[in-house]
């Protein structure tokens, strides 16, 4: 390489932004613009089949909690005794329990009972869980330390023994359970975000952003913490049916939704007695929640996918 | 460059003075602190161009990062003064307030230097957003930064992720963020290194121009003299954590001083003259790792004329000729009074096919 005259340089820059050869540099971008405000528009074509499944059962599900009331085709708690143990036909489309009550107006309550409880406490759970490990994460070493040793204190005790302990100590309500079951979930939460935090502080991007002068606040909440939700999500989506399973066994130990709630965990727990004779009782509901695990468990990948514009855009 | 515009940069004001600096790492597995750059000299003025050149290990990076207090874990002695100012030891808020208005940087690899969520617009106008700019404004004068960057259609492409983008456009806009401020000194970390040849010429082009047209001062890394030859106006060489040799570029590639710039300047491979045959010199060995830096001389188990007193003393960087610094006891003034520096070379004559 020779020393370059001024002009030359000066001149470089004009003289490439016309020339084609610089569309080989550019490569993909030869997109024309309106493309750019399409990349909506053909996204659930692009997603994998089964992430566009996986979308459209979570939307089905959310429709459930939103719309029960008027899908419901019996009062969920109505007992009538003379219809008691029917199986599924065209009257009871999933049969009726012990009592005669219809399961599947009870599946739709239930939706608002433990799916809305699951996803309530999967948001705060790793809303508080991500939170303190943005703290941990731009603290010294000594209190990240001791922020991280607290976390695993929680997790040495299994979610459901945690959850069982404060639910009880808090005595029954769905405020107790919730808040049960958020103190069990934050440090799985925190844990992670905390590693995947401190990895990405460490990128070239974040250091470029430090150079620019963003202070640290703002570089932990527009710089570090995007980059890492999408792994947040995958993980938040995949504890909606560990959260559901928890609720099935807190209510089965007698501390979580009492009787007559319609807690799909509660309804597994009822039907068991009957399991040989009334299999229906408890498989609708245990059906319900395996159909909610997995489709929560996909649709987190496919929010990951939607979120990253570099997967998305592809 | 002319000798007019050097002995007009005498005069300046020095925009960045670095002294004595050192960079300690804490190593666990050693249970001591390592010393990383041991004793860096380096003055910057206004609108120089100075290229800093090593092998990896050699502390130059580091150095470059400590001049921005970018790694807390890393121990700082010395002095960094930038426009007057100490910035070792200096406030949080002092810092955010000199970082991209007075110094940026520029890093290796565009493909990790942009956020890859964040809007190419959003990232180069963010410093200006900092800075208080509004919205409209930050944005206008971003698309106008990324044109004169040579981003073709750069109105179209304010709304584009970073994935959107090759690495030659990725460092330009990388630029883009790192120069909207309108710092006095600019540090580049082997800006071009990650890009292929072509483009890695339009990008010095680029800070080349910016430098001249703003006359901002380049701070660049490298490990390539071939970058050096038509971008510095000096050029410092670093070795084992310390400076080898200071000079001014065509002073350097006229007549190194010492035996490892020599070498150096020997390993690249030319074009013009040396018959074809011949393999490329090498300077024999590898550098020691900082936590096991030889005694005296960092150099001198790899050096071709390495005397007992390189074993065991340090040489200090001293003046050999004008303008030109040295660390190597060969180096005085005694035997480079000849300006072309001969003497050294007339002197090591029985070795010199190991390292030229």
């Amino acid at each position: 390489m020779m020393p370059k005259s001024p002009q030359a340089t000066l001149a470089a820059p004009v003289r490439d932004a016309g020339e084609p050869v610089l569309a080989l540099d550019t490569g993909v971008v030869v997109m024309p613009s309106p493309e750019r405000r399409r990349r909506w528009r053909g996204l659930l074509r692009r997603l994998p089949v089964l992430d566009v499944v996986a979308l459209c059962l979570v939307v089905i599900l959310l429709l459930l909690i939103v719309a029960g009331p008027w899908l419901e085709r019996y009062p969920p708690n109505a007992i009538d005794l003379t219809h008691a143990l029917l199986p599924p036909g065209p009257d009871h489309w999933l049969g009726t329990d012990d009592y005669g009550r219809d399961i599947y107006s009870r599946l739709v309550a239930g939706a608002r009972v433990t799916l809305l409880a699951a996803l309530i406490v999967v948001v705060l759970g790793n809303g508080l869980g991500v939170l303190i490990a943005c703290l941990a994460a731009i603290s010294a070493p000594r209190v990240d330390q001791t922020i991280m040793r607290i976390c695993d204190i929680f997790m040495a005790f299994p979610a459901m023994v945690l959850a069982l302990g404060i639910a009880a100590a808090l005595g029954p309500s769905e405020l107790s359970l919730v808040i049960a079951m958020t103190v069990s979930l934050w440090p799985g939460a925190a844990r992670l975000a905390r590693g995947l935090l401190r990895e990405t502080m460490l990128s070239d991007h974040v250091a470029a952003a430090k150079v620019m002068g963003v202070g640290v606040l703002r570089r932990m909440f527009r710089h570090v913490l995007p980059s890492v939700m999408d792994q947040i999500y995958v993980r938040a989506a995949l504890e909606v049916a560990g959260a559901i399973v928890i609720f099935a066994g807190l209510a089965f130990l007698g501390v979580g939704a009492q009787p007559p709630s319609p807690d799909w965990g509660a309804m597994v727990s009822e039907g068991r007695e009957f399991i040989t004779s009334a299999w229906w009782i408890a498989a609708a509901p245990g059906a319900m929640i395996t159909l909610t695990a997995i489709a929560f468990g996909l649709a987190g990948d496919a929010i990951a996918f939607v979120l990253n514009p570099a997967v998305r855009d592809r | 460059m002319s000798g007019h515009e050097i002995s007009n940069m005498g005069e300046a004001a020095a925009l960045l003075e670095v002294r004595g600096l050192t960079v300690d790492a804490r190593s666990r597995a050693q249970g001591r602190d390592i010393r990383i750059v041991d004793g860096v000299d380096l003055t910057i003025r206004a609108g120089e161009r100075l290229a800093v050149v090593g092998e990896s290990g050699s502390g130059k990076s580091i150095t470059a990062r400590a001049i921005m207090q970018l790694d807390p874990a890393l121990r700082l002695g010395g002095s960094i003064r930038l426009q007057g100012q100490e910035l070792i030891g200096a406030s949080a808020r002092r810092l955010r307030a000199i970082r991209s208005s007075v110094v940026s940087m520029v890093f290796q690899d565009p493909m990790t230097a942009l956020n890859p969520l964040m809007k190419i617009g959003d990232q180069v106008a963010e410093p200006l957003r900092l800075a208080g700019v509004g919205r409209r404004e930050a944005r206008r004068r971003a698309q106008e930064m990324l044109d004169r960057l040579g981003v073709p259609r750069a109105a179209e492409r304010m709304d584009a992720y970073p994935h959107e983008f090759s690495g030659g456009m990725r460092q330009r806009v990388v630029l883009a963020t790192a120069v909207i401020s309108g710092p006095r000194l600019l540090i580049a970390d082997e800006p071009t290194t990650a890009l292929d040849v072509r483009i890695q010429d339009q990008v010095l082009d680029l800070v080349m121009m910016l430098s001249q047209q703003e006359g901002m001062a380049v701070l660049l890394i490298t490990h390539d003299l071939g970058v050096v030859a038509g971008f510095a106006d000096r050029v410092t060489v670093m070795y084992g954590g310390r400076i080898a040799e200071q000079a001014p570029r065509d002073a350097l590639f006229a007549s190194p001083r010492h035996p490892y710039t020599r070498g150096l300047l020997a390993s690249v491979p030319r074009l013009d003259g040396g018959s074809h045959d011949q393999l490329l010199p090498v300077i024999p060995g590898s550098p020691a790792p900082p936590a096991r830096r030889p005694a005296g001389c960092a150099f001198h188990p790899r050096c071709p004329l390495a005397m007992d007193r390189c074993r065991t003393e340090e040489p200090r960087l001293r003046v050999v000729a004008p303008g030109v610094e040295a660390a190597c006891h060969l180096a005085g003034p005694t035997i480079t009074t000849d300006a072309s520096g001969g003497e050294v070379l007339a002197r090591s004559r029985p070795e010199e096919d190991v390292i030229a």
